[in-house]
């Protein structure tokens, strides 16, 4: 009996701090903020699709004009659907995101990518809008786009 | 992308030989087990290394549209793992190992668990998002840090003989206990996650699970037993029994994904509830496992490994949150484990190796982070660091118990010496590698026991880590011999008792099997190893592999018998050049002929031609002993002559001047062996140094009044 006693007094010394702590830390969580998600296929609109094509022909989005981004926490992988799949890193802060890259365009064009773009937001609509451009490239033209958060489908 | 068969039958062909391969390679030089390597193994065809070293070949063999297909494979194939590890819990293991094992095992769910929620209260705002709820975040956290891999920890304990210690019956209680917390938390976790995307109610799918659980456990267990008894009756497992199992498993797993857990609960659930008294659960293992561990788990692995990118830890910030996980992973499981052990009673060296068994996370590490990338919960970043950290969590525990609770001493605690029993007695290890060679090296061992002294013989068998299934591993077995090693003593255990020879088996798991028969041979006090001889896969030396690595680790008096025929043996021939090499051998054949009426034992003493007429004289010996004297500056051609004259059996000296050394490049090398039919006893005497070593200790030993340190238990 007296080991019985021992051994539960053991128990709820070892064990009840941690589960109190653990309540305390949902309660006190619950407050804290993540960065916006992005994550997802992104469906450029049919206006944008040519321009965003467009920084010296750098990108050629096939039949399929999407933007896939891959998001871990403030930062993110934006994959074109390219024949190059081109990869941009990008950088959220609040509803800003920037992102920057490389992909070979025509002509001997070279010149790094970078994405400056924003979150919008309205009910269950998602959108990013901003511009694509390649810095330092004085013929090239700033690609404005648009895009859509598509539905998610099920995950293999 | 439409199905292609060929890709897949490549990608399954590929993740296969890497799985092997890289398995084998952690298994031999880094004494890890398999699946380490087979976790591994995955993360190198992902794009963390062949998608960053080659990745054309990657693309042209893991290409992103395709791996639908793999991931339904391997889906499947791990519904079936989950129902064996459910098979693996075994409400028995957890009868007689007291409170502190139901203590030790919250605590140590509690403790990794809090840690988890506390270090999510960093994380969450760095490597989550806002489509993720804190309270999800952080549970899932909790949940990834508490678990252990009771499958892995299972086999450490196995290959390095823990079982039968206190540490090891505490663990796998704990183990046990862990294993359905942790899954039953995910349950809640992932009910909680599904219900916030899918908009049902949580208190639907937590109703909907605890109306399942009631009803496998009350109304589908106690059915289940007709299907044992069906088994009990038949006697073995029929095809029919497999597939109405298998379907169970599939209507479970199905249920279990409906309700809004996930589908591996179920299977886990079935497996649990399985009633595991007869045979029955170890058939179906064995009749489901290879399938499952060979060609299935490695999918996974590499299913995992695919979605694993260790580019995403880019930069000092991303490898601090990596380490951060780790040590709140090995902080929690491993220190909250042996604190609570440690406040229970066992030893800071017991629980310490609890603690570094219950950090082992594994595989089933991966499937929950498998599950939290599939939900969302967890961030790609997050999970590669989480996989790595899973990764090392089970690398490390067997070096660290090592160094915690070294081989060495659970050995000691697993084959001790016997209080000295009145007079000294001539004792026989017989390491037994092949079955049926067992009841030849008994008779050969009754034959060299010395007349007028009391002896003892131990068979031992030592079985390699890599042929321990989990079938095999038997935790809750009967303290004797288990599964395949008492297969292996069985016909010699079954001769002994025809002949009427009481002989001690003793078998265990070893990764150093010379090691081990020569630490086997010095605790039980050794006078004698005698082993056997069976061609190798790749070689015929007869001195080679596992005996030459006995000739050179047991300091005692040590026999390898190539039997190559029935006794009895009646004609022996000893070639003797000089005392130091050839005196075990004559020692031994004059106890052949002294326990086998009507031997003759022909002594062939090879002399320098005109040198003095040697040390040996007919008078010396028994009646049954021939001495002829030749000269000849030749000692192996005399004796290879003389072995083709139909003897039964030669008893050699290990030595150079019979080319019977372990080296494979001195001339002629163990010609006298392939000179003839007749068996061979190859005998290499103990050291004379050694000899007087031993008597040295015998002597303190019985002047001492305290007993021997190591006389706890039977084995």
């Amino acid at each position: 009996m007296r080991h019985i006693i021992k051994t539960t007094v053991i128990y709820l010394a070892l064990v009840t701090p941690p589960f109190l702590g653990l309540v305390g830390i949902v309660r006190f969580g619950e407050g804290l903020a993540a960065p916006r998600s992005i994550g997802g296929e992104w469906q450029l609109d049919d206006a944008s699709q040519k321009e965003a094509a467009g920084p010296c022909q750098g990108l050629v989005f096939d039949k399929q004009p999407t933007l896939k981004v891959s998001q871990s926490g403030l930062r993110a992988e934006l994959l074109f659907a390219d024949k190059a799949r081109t990869k941009m890193s990008i950088q959220i802060e609040d509803q800003h995101i920037i992102g920057s890259g490389h992909a070979h365009g025509a002509g001997g064009c070279d010149e790094p990518l970078s994405l400056d773009a924003r979150l919008e937001k309205s009910g269950d609509k998602a959108e990013i809008v901003g511009t694509l451009e390649r810095r330092g490239c004085s013929s090239c033209p700033v690609a404005h786009f648009r895009a859509g958060k598509k539905p998610a489908t099920a995950t293999p | 992308m439409k199905f292609n068969l060929l890709l897949l039958i490549l990608q399954i062909g590929t993740v296969l030989v890497a799985a092997r391969l890289v398995g084998l390679l952690f298994r031999k030089v880094l004494h890890q087990p398999q699946v380490v390597g087979e976790m591994a193994a995955g993360i190198i065809l992902g794009p963390s290394l062949l998608g960053w070293v080659a990745p054309g070949v990657s693309a042209y063999l893991f290409p992103p549209a395709s791996l639908g297909f793999l991931s339904s494979v391997s889906q499947v194939g791990l519904v079936i793992y989950m129902f064996l590890v459910g098979l693996e819990f075994d409400t028995r293991l957890l009868r007689g190992r007291g409170h502190a094992a139901v203590v030790t095992s919250h605590v140590s769910i509690i403790a990794p668990f809090f840690l988890g929620s506390l270090v999510a209260l960093f994380l969450y705002p760095r490597l989550s998002d806002d489509s993720v709820s804190f309270v999800g975040f952080s549970l899932f956290m909790g949940a990834s840090m508490s678990v252990t891999a009771f499958p892995v920890l299972a086999r450490i304990l196995t290959e390095r003989n823990l079982t039968r210690t206190r540490v090891g019956t505490v663990t796998i209680a704990c183990a046990a206990v862990d294993d359905i917390t942790a899954w039953s938390i995910l349950a809640i976790v992932v009910a909680i996650v599904r219900a916030s995307s899918m908009h049902t109610p949580l208190w639907l799918t937590l109703a909907g699970s605890a109306a399942y659980l009631c009803l496998i456990i009350f109304a589908v267990r106690p059915a289940l037993r007709w299907l044992e008894k069906y088994y009990e009756n038949r006697g073995r497992l029929t095809q029919d029994m497999v597939g109405i199992t298998l379907l169970l498993v599939l209507a479970s797993a199905w249920t279990t994904e409906w309700l809004g857990i996930h589908a591996l609960f179920g299977a886990f659930a079935m497996g649990a509830v399985m009633p595991k008294k007869s045979r029955f659960v170890h058939d179906l293992m064995e009749k489901l496992e290879d399938l499952t561990v060979v060609l299935f788990l490695p999918i996974f692995f590499a299913f995992a490994g695919l979605k694993t990118s260790i580019g995403l830890v880019a930069g000092p910030e991303m490898w601090a949150y990596a380490g951060l996980c780790l040590l709140v992973a090995v902080g929690g499981k491993f220190g909250g484990s042996t604190i609570a052990a440690r406040i229970t009673g066992l030893s800071w060296r017991e629980s310490g190796a609890l603690g570094i068994l219950m950090n082992t996370r594994g595989l089933m590490e991966l499937v929950i982070l498998t599950i939290g990338l599939e939900l969302g919960v967890i961030s790609p970043a997050l999970y590669t660091m989480l996989v790595m950290m899973a990764l090392i969590t089970t690398a490390m525990t067997t070096p660290i118990l090592e160094l915690i609770y070294p081989a060495r001493l659970i050995r000691e605690a697993t084959i001790e010496a016997e209080e000295d029993e009145g007079p000294e007695r001539y004792t026989v290890v017989v390491p037994v590698s092949l079955p049926s060679a067992g009841p030849g090296l008994l008779d050969a061992a009754r034959l060299l026991l010395p007349a007028g002294r009391e002896s003892k013989i131990y068979a031992l068998h030592l079985e390699r880590p890599s042929n321990t299934s989990m079938a095999e591993q038997q935790l809750d077995a009967p303290k004797d011999t288990a599964g395949s090693s008492a297969e292996a003593l069985a016909p010699l255990l079954s001769h002994a008792s025809e002949i009427g020879v009481a002989v001690r088996p003793i078998s265990f798991v070893s990764r150093d099997i010379a090691g081990d028969i020569r630490d086997v041979a010095r605790v039980k006090g050794a006078d004698l190893v005698l082993m056997g001889w069976h061609k190798p896969i790749l070689g015929q030396s007869i001195l080679g592999g596992t005996v030459s690595g006995a000739l050179r680790d047991v300091s005692g008096d040590l026999a390898i018998l190539v039997n190559r025929g029935a006794g009895p043996w009646k004609r022996i021939l000893v070639p003797y050049k000089d005392m130091g090499a050839d005196r075990g051998a004559i020692d031994l054949a004059s106890r052949l002929a002294e326990s086998t009426p009507g031997t003759t034992v022909t002594l062939l003493h090879v002399i320098a031609p005109g040198g003095p007429k040697g040390e040996l004289s007919s008078a010396t010996f028994g009646d049954g002993v021939r001495l002829k004297l030749v000269e000849s500056d030749n000692p192996l051609d005399v004796a290879v002559a003389e072995a083709k004259q139909g003897y039964d059996l030669i008893v050699v000296g290990a030595s150079p001047t019979w080319g019977m050394t372990p080296s494979p490049f001195g001339a002629r090398h163990e010609e006298l062996a392939r000179a003839s039919s007749a068996s061979l006893l190859v005998v290499r005497p103990m050291s004379r140094v050694d000899a007087a070593e031993r008597r040295a200790t015998r002597r303190s030993r019985r002047a001492s009044s305290l007993p021997p340190p190591a006389a706890r238990a039977q084995p």
